[in-house]
C-alpha cells in the first residue's frame, strides 16, 4: 500500500507524470498478477497489460482513495478475466500445447506447492486449490487487500456470504495443513 | 477425486473440522495478515504463514512488465489525450458545432421550404374548392335532378348528386346502359352518376364526403343550355 501518498500519486499520474505511474504500477502488479494466474494459469502477464491499459485510459476520471483504487484495478482484471474464459469457451476445441500443460503444477497437490513453502507463488497455488468461490474471496481479501464490502461488489455477492465464505476457506485450509504432514512440516 | 479437486482421503469430514472455527475478529486479522503463525489459534499457524506468503512482497519476476507498462502508459497516459483534442481540430477542420451549424441552417431552409409548399398547396386547394362552394346557391336547386337530395342543404347525401351529373349521364347518348351496370352500386347513393364518369364509383368509398372538384361544375352549364 502506498498510503498518505497516495492522492498526490494519482493526481501525478493522472497528470502524465511516468514515475508517479511506476509507483502505482510497483504496488499493484505483484497482487495483480497473483490474482490472475490463479484464474488464467499462463495468461496473467497479457491479463494484466489489458487491465493496466483500461486503467491508463480512464486514470485521469478516477476519483477515490487507495482502497477504491484498488478495487477499480482489480475489478478491470476480473472483467479481462471472465471475457477471457468466454472466450475460451465458445472455442473449445482448441488445443492446448503439451509443454505448456507440464509446466503447470497439479492442482490438488499441496506438497507441490510447499517445495518453496513460504514462496508467495506457492501460497497461492494452495488457495487456488479452493472451491473457486472461496478461493477467489481469500484472494481478493489475502491478495489485493480490499475489504469485504470490495469483494462483495466485485463477485457480485452480499458482504455476508462473502464473510462466511472466507470462514470456511480459513477452515479448509487449515484442515488440509493438518491433513497434509508434509505441507504442515514445511510451513 | 472430490470437489475442488481434492482427495476423498484428504478431505475432512463435514461437520468434524479437525480445527474450530474462528471468531470474525480472529479471521479479519488472519486475512489482513497481522497474525503471524507463532500468534495463530490452534490449528491455524499454517494458515497464517501461508496467506502471509501471498501477501508477501513482490517477487523479482513479477516486476519484470513494468517497461511494458510504462509503454502502455506513454500511448495512453491522460495528459497526451488531452493535448490531442486541440490539435484535431486545428488544421481547417471546425469544431464539431461549427460543423452543424450549416446544416442546422439548412435543414431549417428544407423545413421553411416544405412549409411554405404546404402553405401553398393549402391555398390552391382552397382556391379551387371555392368555385364550386360559391355556386351552391346557383345549384341548390339542382336536386331536383339528382332526385335523391332529400337531406340537409349540406349533408352529404345531398352533395353526392349535387356533384354527380346523373341527369346529365341520363341525358347522353352512351349513357343508358351503364346506370344498370352501375345498379348495385346506386344503392349507395349517388353513385349512378359515376356511370357516366370514367373516374369510376371505386374512387369514393360510400359514407365518405367526395372531394369538390372543380370541373364538375363545367358540364352542368352544358346541362343547362
Amino acid at each position: 500500500m502506498i498510503g498518505s501518498s497516495f492522492e498526490a500519486v494519482l493526481g501525478a499520474a493522472a497528470g502524465g507524470d511516468e514515475a508517479a505511474f511506476g509507483i502505482l504500477w510497483r504496488d499493484v502488479q505483484p497482487g495483480l498478477l497473483r490474482y490472475l494466474d490463479a484464474f488464467a494459469p499462463g495468461a496473467a502477464e497479457d491479463l494484466a497489460s489489458e487491465t493496466w491499459l483500461r486503467i491508463v485510459q480512464g486514470l485521469d476520471r478516477f476519483r477515490g482513495d487507495e482502497r477504491a483504487f484498488r478495487g477499480w484495478v482489480f475489478t478491470v482484471a476480473r472483467h479481462r478475466a471472465v471475457d477471457r474464459w468466454r472466450r475460451r469457451a465458445r472455442r473449445r476445441d482448441e488445443l492446448v500445447p503439451a509443454d505448456a500443460l507440464a509446466g503447470l503444477p497439479a492442482p490438488d497437490d499441496p506438497a507441490a506447492a510447499a517445495v518453496d513453502a513460504i514462496s508467495s507463488r506457492a501460497a497461492v497455488a494452495l488457495i487456488v486449490t479452493l472451491p473457486p468461490d472461496q478461493a477467489e474471496v481469500v484472494l481478493l481479501r489475502v491478495v489485493a487487500g480490499l475489504e469485504v464490502a470490495q469483494v462483495a461488489a466485485i463477485t457480485g455477492k452480499r458482504p455476508g456470504n462473502v464473510r462466511v465464505l472466507t470462514h470456511r476457506a480459513l477452515r479448509r485450509l487449515a484442515d488440509r495443513l493438518a491433513t497434509d504432514t508434509r505441507v504442515r512440516g514445511a510451513v | 477425486m472430490g470437489p475442488g479437486g481434492v482427495f476423498p482421503a484428504e478431505m475432512p469430514e463435514r461437520g468434524r473440522s479437525l480445527v474450530a472455527p474462528l471468531d470474525d475478529d480472529t479471521a479479519e486479522r488472519l486475512v489482513a495478515g497481522r497474525v503471524g503463525p507463532d500468534d495463530a489459534p490452534p490449528g491455524y499457524a499454517g494458515v497464517a504463514g501461508v496467506l502471509q506468503a501471498a501477501a508477501g512482497p513482490a517477487a523479482p519476476d513479477e516486476l519484470t512488465g513494468q517497461e511494458a507498462a510504462l509503454a502502455i502508459f506513454r500511448a495512453h497516459r491522460p495528459s497526451r489525450r488531452v493535448r490531442r483534442r486541440p490539435q484535431r481540430r486545428a488544421p481547417g477542420r471546425p469544431h464539431r458545432r461549427a460543423r452543424g451549424r450549416p446544416r442546422g441552417r439548412a435543414r431549417g431552409r428544407l423545413v421553411a421550404l416544405a412549409l411554405a409548399g404546404v402553405v401553398a398547396a393549402g391555398g390552391l386547394w382552397t382556391a379551387a374548392a371555392a368555385p364550386p362552394r360559391a355556386g351552391l346557391p346557383s345549384r341548390a336547386g339542382a336536386p331536383p335532378s339528382g332526385g335523391s337530395g332529400s337531406g340537409a342543404p349540406g349533408s352529404v347525401t345531398q352533395a353526392r348528386p349535387m356533384t354527380s351529373p346523373v341527369t346529365a349521364a341520363g341525358a347522353n347518348a352512351p349513357a343508358p346502359a351503364k346506370p344498370s351496370a352501375a345498379g348495385p352500386s346506386s344503392r349507395n347513393g349517388g353513385v349512378t352518376a359515376s356511370g357516366a364518369s370514367h373516374h369510376g364509383a371505386k374512387q369514393h368509398r360510400p359514407g365518405k364526403p367526395p372531394k369538390p372538384k372543380p370541373e364538375k361544375p363545367k358540364p352542368k352549364p352544358r346541362h343547362q343550355r
